[in-house]
């Protein structure tokens, strides 16, 4: 993963544990950056203030989309026909779907 | 400076943020001629990002735009960037590339399999490409 800083445009790397990343979730109010892995069927947790990882949690299945609930601090990421709830740094629930969802979204109203 | 439907893409992400009589457009901003998968604002520098296109040549830019003059730099990141997140509590965006760990000879060979059995195939005259879970549209510049 490539961090691109605001002021200058310079960029650094930061190691991720997997390959195939395909979606992102940045909570900043925790500072943490929520990184879905489809090769290690994990979620890379970075700490933002440091740019470097935190935490790595195993989802057990191929993640396909990642949304952050700032207010409540949890991570929502859907595997297709399983919901898992991140609480911080820590897999909080895992809910099967009545159906296949590549796509997530929060209503927070 | 090459062109390419960047501009579109980028215009109307704003203007979907506008109140419904307020939306027009105020201006086009040329970019890559890669079609562009990802993008995101960072509201603390200012700033647009737009990653390059992922199939046919494969991305490994990220446009910035500086919403002062509308100018582009070009950033080099890894390969295939397909997604970015903005931090705004600290001004950086990260950038996910596909293949962080070297297999992009593997998803490119992939990546370019017709799958006309595949439901999403063959929709608009375009083709996909079907790893995993993904289905990539190709698309046919002119």
């Amino acid at each position: 993963m490539t961090v691109i800083h605001g002021v200058d445009n310079s960029t650094a790397s930061i190691p991720v544990q997997g390959d195939k990343a395909v979606a992102i979730g940045v909570n900043t109010s925790t500072n943490l950056i929520y990184v879905a892995e489809q090769n290690s069927q994990s979620v890379d947790i970075i700490n933002g203030a440091t740019d470097t990882p935190s935490t790595s949690i195993a989802l057990g299945s191929t993640p396909l989309a990642i949304a952050v609930d700032q207010a409540t601090n949890e991570v929502f990421i859907t595997t297709g026909s399983v919901l898992e709830v991140i609480s911080g740094q820590m897999l909080m629930t895992r809910v099967s779907l009545p159906a296949y969802y590549s796509e997530i979204a929060l209503n927070l109203t | 400076m090459k062109t390419s439907r960047l501009c579109a893409v980028v215009l109307t992400t704003f203007l979907a943020c506008l109140p419904l009589a307020a939306q027009q457009i105020v201006d086009w901003i040329s970019g890559d001629t890669l079609p562009p998968l990802a993008m995101a604002a960072n509201p603390v520098a200012h700033k647009i990002y737009v990653a390059d296109g992922l199939l046919f040549t494969g991305g490994t830019t990220i446009n910035v735009i500086n919403e002062q003059d509308d100018g582009i730099t070009d950033v080099n990141v890894g390969n295939y960037p397909i997604a970015i997140g903005v931090n705004s509590a600290t001004g950086s965006a990260y950038v996910l590339n596909y293949t962080d760990h070297g297999d992009r000879r593997r998803f490119e060979q992939s990546a370019f399999q017709s799958h006309s059995g595949d439901p999403r195939s063959g929709r608009g005259g375009c083709e996909y490409g079907y790893e995993q879970d993904l289905c990539w549209r190709v698309s046919r510049s002119k």
